[in-house]
């Protein structure tokens, strides 16, 4: 019998539970790509329309590998690319207090404007890796899921990222 | 393999500073591993999302209906129009009958004065025709073919048979084979020389008939043991003339042959028969009275 209920992603509380597990993954996927908020969320509509109107198809267990596949399919051509605009949480410095310098800390305002701009300067693969693993704390595994491609796929991209991170903050010196 | 994605790996917290310590630029690495990981998610309002979600599949499964039912509705906007052009109406002047050939080769005789409307085109799918009045049907066998009237239904399969359906009675005579005869709910078969009929929504009688084919064809009425006034009432219905018999006593019923084609035979014979003189009020209306001399 709840076999039965777990199945039926067509049944509304289903349904809401695969979109409070999944929506603000798939929301963050599309800011880090695009950048544009608004887009990221009418993006997650859609998917989740898509999924609505296929839930007679769609069994709970694979409700995860569609979501991705509709978003990764998705037709996203009508919507402006805008800079990754990212705020940073509270501050926990890299050093702890007794090695701090009068300068540390401006130093450190300084070195997180440099990231947030050669972020924005990543490309979109790379930008989108790097964010789901930095920000939405998401294994390597689940990223290659989120964007069909294979682990190695990913620690490739996750490495080209770093690289060219280092690269242009070194730069900006 | 693994040591190419080494960046990849540390940043992954699986091999630690050490193993990179040659990699240049590993300060900057730290910080950029240390800071990246302080970045905040970026804003979702998942309530609200979720809520026009649910609005945006309502309204998006309404337009889909919206598209079914215009396209049903042009769908069976054209095939009405495609039926309505295909109906072809018949009706049958006064004093004066009307034979109708359906595509099938059925025959059909309109009585005077009667309505008969079937669809052409759609013929060989359904064999369904309107009859208001009276007419005498010889159907060719094939699918069910239907009469209705205003006041019941008569399904058949191939026969001969009549119906009337004229004021307020529905009358059906079966000729040959059977009939089957709908009333409001209630359904009759008709075997062959049977009739049925049925007055102001009663079933009247039911019962037997000897002729092989209705009077009015041959241009004669049988009547067997109707009263005088039912008799009056198909002679004015027959020459479209007005019958006064309020002043006849006698009431005996009537059985025989009347022709309805010649007005002053029948006018003889009824006077004959019920021992009573007529006379003349005008071209149109007739008195009857008792003839006293017996």
């Amino acid at each position: 019998m709840e076999k039965n209920l777990v199945d039926n992603v067509c049944e509304e509380k289903v349904y809401e539970r695969v979109y409070n597990t999944y929506s603000e993954v798939i929301n963050n996927y599309f800011y880090y790509k695009f950048g544009n908020q608004e887009m990221a969320e009418e993006s997650v509509q859609e998917a989740f329309i898509k999924l609505w109107e296929n839930c007679k198809k769609v069994p709970f267990a694979k409700a995860k590998s569609y979501l991705y596949t509709v978003v990764n399919n998705l037709s996203l051509n009508r919507y402006k690319h805008k800079k990754v605009v990212l705020k940073y949480a509270k501050t926990v410095p890299q050093q702890t207090e007794d090695m701090q310098s009068p300068d540390y800390k401006m130093e450190e305002e300084e070195f997180k404007v440099k990231l947030e701009k050669a972020i924005q300067d990543l490309s979109e693969k790379q930008r989108t890796a790097f964010l789901l693993h930095r920000i939405d704390e998401k294994s390597y595994k689940e990223i290659a899921e989120i964007l069909n491609i294979s682990v190695k796929a990913v620690e490739k991209r996750m490495q080209k990222a770093l690289e060219s991170l280092r690269e242009k903050i070194e730069a900006f010196k | 393999m693994k040591k190419k994605y080494n960046l990849a790996h540390w940043l992954d917290n699986k091999i630690e500073d050490q193993s990179i310590e040659d990699v240049s630029g590993l300060d900057t690495l730290k910080k950029i591993k240390h800071y990246s990981r302080q970045l905040e998610k970026p804003e979702f309002n998942k309530d609200k999302v979720l809520e026009n979600l649910k609005s945006t599949r309502t309204t998006k499964k309404k337009k889909f209906n919206w598209s079914i039912a215009a396209s049903i509705l042009i769908i069976l906007g054209i095939s009405s129009l495609v039926f309505i052009l295909s109906v072809k109406d018949f009706t049958s002047q006064i004093n004066s009958q009307e034979t109708v050939l359906l595509p099938d080769d059925s025959k059909v005789i309109l009585a005077q004065n009667s309505k008969f409307q079937f669809n052409n085109w759609f013929w060989n799918f359904d064999r369904t025709t309107k009859l208001n009045g009276q007419a005498y049907f010889e159907v060719a066998k094939g699918k069910t073919f239907t009469v209705k009237t205003n006041f019941g239904k008569v399904k058949v399969l191939g026969t001969r048979f009549d119906v009337k359906s004229r004021d307020s009675i529905f009358k059906v005579v079966c000729y040959e084979g059977s009939v089957k005869v709908t009333f409001k709910d209630e359904d009759n078969i008709l075997k062959k020389g049977q009739f049925i009929t049925y007055q102001n929504g009663i079933k009247l009688e039911q019962s037997n008939i000897y002729n092989e084919k209705p009077e009015w064809i041959s241009k004669t009425h049988q009547f067997k043991g109707v009263s005088l006034s039912e008799v009056m009432q198909q002679l004015e219905q027959d020459y479209q003339i007005e019958v006064d018999i309020t002043q006849v006593s006698e009431d005996k019923r009537f059985s025989g042959t009347l022709p309805s084609d010649s007005l002053s035979l029948a006018l003889d014979i009824l006077s004959k028969t019920y021992q009573m003189n007529f006379s003349v009020i005008n071209e149109n209306k007739f008195i009857f009275v008792d003839n006293d001399q017996e």
